[in-house]
C-alpha cells in the first residue's frame, strides 16, 4: 500500500497522543506556569508534577464517569474543588518530604486545581463519557508532562545551580543564573518545543521518503509509469533536513545533481 | 552553497551588506578608541566574538537546511558590538555566552536575519547582566595594562551610571574625563566624541534614520532636565546622564537595527521618543545601573504598532482628502 510507513505512524501517533506527539505542554500549551516558573530544580518539577498527576487522574476518571450528567456551568467549578481537596492532604505529605522545595514553588502548588490541564481535559472526557479510554489518555498526557517538567527541572537545576536533585555535580562549573528565573523557564520550555518539532518533522519526512523509495521500487518491478519528481522537490529547503539525500529518478540522477 | 540573493528586510539600492559594512567600519574605530584604553585584549575579545558568532552561523544555517551567506554581516555586527558594551575584564566565557544567546536563542530561532523580532545585541547583554551582574558591571580602570588572556585579577571600578543611581556626583564633578573617556566604564561606550562622531557618519550615509538616535538622545536630555537624579544642576544632569553608561551607543547601534525598529519617518520619531521615557524610567527605577538593553527589548515588542499607527492615521488623512475633493 502507498505511504504504508507513514500512515502507521499517523495511527500510532493519534493513538499514543500526548506521549510522542499532543504533548500537553509543548503543543497544547497547558500548564505553562507550572513548567515555567515552578521548575527551578528537578525537586520541585518532581513535586509538581505529583501533584498534577495526583489530582488529574481521579478528576479526568470522574468527569468521565458523571461528566455527562452535570449541567456546563457547573463541572469547572466542581472539579476544581474536588482538585482541591486532593491537594491539601497531598501538600501536607510532600512538605514532610521536600520542605524547602515545597516552600520555594510557594503559591504553584495550590493552584494545581485550577490549572488548564485538568480543566482542558476533564472537559473533554465529560463530553465522550468513556471511563477507560479517558484513564488511558491522562496516563500519556500526564507521561507526556513528566518528561517535560523533569527535563526542564534538570536542566534549569544542572546549568543554574551546578547541581542535580540537589547533589552537587563538580564537572558543572559554568553555571547561568539566569536559568533559575522565569525568563530561563521560557526559553528552555520554548527551546525544547523547538526541537520537538523539529525531530517530529524529521521522523515524518525520513518516513516519507522511506515509503517513496518503496513505491518507486514496486512501480519499477511493474514496469509501470513512475512518477516525474519527489513530491517534496518544490517545498521550501526548511522542510527538507539538510542530513537526508534526495533518491535519484528511474531514470538515473538529474542533471546537476 | 553559498547564496547571492540579500536578505529579505532590505527593499531599495541598498543592501544589507553596505549597510553592515558601514557599521563595521565605525565599530572598527571604537575598537582603535578600546585598544588606546584597555590594550590589545579589546580587540581579542572582539576577534573571539567573531569566531563564535561564525560558529554559531554556521551550526544554526546547518539546522534550518538554509545556505550560509558571505553577503550578511549582521551577525559580525552583533558580535562585535557585544563586547563593546561590556568590560575589558570580562572573560571570554561570559562574551561567548551573550553572542550564543544572541544569535541561537533571539535571532535564529525567530527566522535570522531580518525576521527576529527582538535585537540581538541587547538580547544577549541583558542575558549575561541577569547571569554574572558582578562580572559585567566591574570595570577596570582605564590606560592600566590588563592582560590578554586569563582572569583579570586587578582592582575593579563603579560605572558613572553606578554611581548616579546610588545618589553621587561620577568622576567627582570633572565632567571632562567622562567625554575623553578616562573614566570606567564600558569598553566602548565612554568615548563619546568617537561614539557621536560615528553617529555623523552613520547619518552622512544614510546607513541610520537620524530620527532615531536624535530623538532618543533628546527624549533622555529633557528627562534628565526635568528629573536629575542627584542634587546638582539640570544642566549637569543633563550631561553625567548622557555620557553615562552606554546610552548613546545603544542609542547608535542598537535602537537604529532596521530590523527591529519601525520603517517610517514619523512612526521612528515617535518610537524613539517612546525608548527614551522607558530607558530613563528603567535607570530610575530598575534593579540595574545601566538596563538600556531592557528597555530595548520592551521597545522592540511593541516597535510594529508604531508603523500600523502611521499607517492608519495617513489612512484617515488620505480618506479625508479624497472626500474633499
Amino acid at each position: 500500500m502507498y505511504l504504508n510507513k507513514i500512515r502507521q505512524h499517523s495511527r500510532r501517533v493519534h493513538r499514543f497522543s500526548g506521549l510522542l506527539t499532543g504533548n500537553p505542554v509543548l503543543s497544547l500549551g497547558l500548564a505553562l506556569p507550572f513548567a515555567i516558573a515552578s521548575t527551578v530544580s528537578l525537586q520541585a518539577a518532581f513535586c509538581i508534577f505529583v501533584g498534577i498527576a495526583a489530582v488529574t487522574l481521579p478528576m479526568m476518571l470522574l468527569s468521565a464517569l458523571a461528566g455527562r450528567f452535570l449541567p456546563a456551568w457547573l463541572r469547572f467549578p466542581l472539579f476544581s474543588l474536588c482538585a482541591a481537596g486532593l491537594l491539601i492532604p497531598l501538600e501536607s505529605f510532600l512538605t514532610g518530604l521536600f520542605p524547602v522545595v515545597l516552600n520555594s514553588i510557594g503559591l504553584y502548588f495550590p493552584i494545581i486545581a485550577v490549572n488548564t490541564l485538568l480543566l482542558f481535559h476533564c472537559e473533554k472526557e465529560a463530553e465522550r463519557g468513556r471511563p477507560l479510554q479517558a484513564l488511558l489518555h491522562a496516563l500519556l498526557q500526564l507521561s507526556g508532562l513528566a518528561v517535560v517538567l523533569l527535563l526542564c527541572g534538570a536542566i534549569r537545576e544542572a546549568f543554574g545551580n551546578g547541581s542535580l536533585w540537589g547533589i552537587s555535580l563538580p564537572f558543572l562549573s559554568y553555571r547561568l543564573g539566569g536559568l533559575l528565573i522565569p525568563f530561563g523557564g521560557c526559553i528552555v520550555a520554548a527551546m525544547l518545543a523547538a526541537a520537538a518539532r523539529y525531530l517530529g518533522r524529521l521522523l515524518r519526512i525520513s518516513l516519507y521518503r522511506s515509503d517513496l523509495k518503496k513505491y518507486t521500487q514496486t512501480l519499477f518491478e511493474a514496469n509501470e509509469q513512475l512518477p516525474e519528481e519527489d513530491l517534496l522537490a518544490g517545498l521550501p529547503t526548511a522542510v527538507n533536513p539538510a542530513g537526508l539525500q534526495k533518491q535519484p529518478g528511474p531514470n538515473g540522477p538529474k542533471k546537476g545533481e | 552553497m553559498l547564496k547571492t540573493y540579500n536578505p529579505p528586510h532590505i527593499r531599495g539600492r541598498d543592501s544589507n551588506k553596505t549597510m553592515m559594512d558601514d557599521v563595521l567600519i565605525v565599530l572598527a574605530a571604537i575598537y582603535l578608541m578600546a585598544c588606546y584604553y584597555y590594550g590589545a585584549r579589546a580587540a581579542v575579545l572582539g576577534l573571539f566574538s567573531l569566531l563564535v558568532a561564525i560558529l554559531c552561523d554556521i551550526v544554526c544555517k546547518l539546522l534550518m537546511g538554509e545556505q550560509l551567506s558571505l553577503r550578511d554581516h549582521s551577525s559580525a555586527v552583533t558580535a562585535l558590538l557585544i563586547p563593546l558594551l561590556l568590560p575589558a575584564s570580562v572573560s571570554y566565557t561570559t562574551v561567548a555566552t551573550a553572542v550564543v544567546f544572541a544569535l541561537v536563542v533571539v535571532k535564529y530561532p525567530f527566522g535570522g536575519v531580518g525576521n527576529n523580532l527582538f535585537n540581538p545585541a541587547a538580547g544577549g547583554i541583558a542575558f549575561v547582566c541577569i547571569c554574572f551582574p558582578r562580572e559585567v558591571f566591574g570595570y577596570p580602570t582605564p590606560l592600566e595594562p590588563i592582560e590578554i588572556f586569563g582572569k583579570f585579577e586587578g582592582r575593579l571600578l563603579y560605572s558613572a551610571a553606578y554611581t548616579l543611581k546610588a545618589g553621587g556626583i561620577p568622576t567627582g564633578g570633572d565632567f571632562m574625563e567622562m567625554l575623553l573617556g578616562n573614566v570606567a566604564g564600558p569598553m566602548g561606550a565612554t568615548n563619546a566624541l568617537v561614539v557621536c562622531a560615528c553617529l555623523l557618519y552613520l547619518i552622512v550615509r544614510r546607513t541610520v534614520h537620524w530620527q532615531a538616535p536624535v530623538c532618543f538622545l533628546l527624549t533622555c536630555a529633557l528627562y534628565a532636565y526635568l528629573f536629575p537624579r542627584v542634587a546638582i544642576s539640570s544642566w549637569l544632569s543633563v550631561m553625567y546622564e548622557l555620557f553615562s553608561g552606554y546610552l548613546i551607543l545603544g542609542a547608535i547601534f542598537m535602537l537604529t537595527d532596521p530590523v527591529t525598529s519601525p520603517k517610517r519617518a514619523i512612526a521612528t520619531a515617535l518610537y524613539a521618543v517612546f525608548a527614551g521615557g522607558v530607558t530613563m524610567l528603567f535607570r530610575q527605577f530598575g534593579g540595574f545601573e545601566e538596563s538600556f538593553a531592557f528597555s530595548l527589548l520592551l521597545c522592540n515588542a511593541v516597535a510594529p504598532v508604531f508603523d500600523y499607527l502611521e499607517e492608519r492615521i495617513r489612512h484617515q488623512i488620505r480618506r479625508r482628502q479624497r472626500a474633499k475633493i
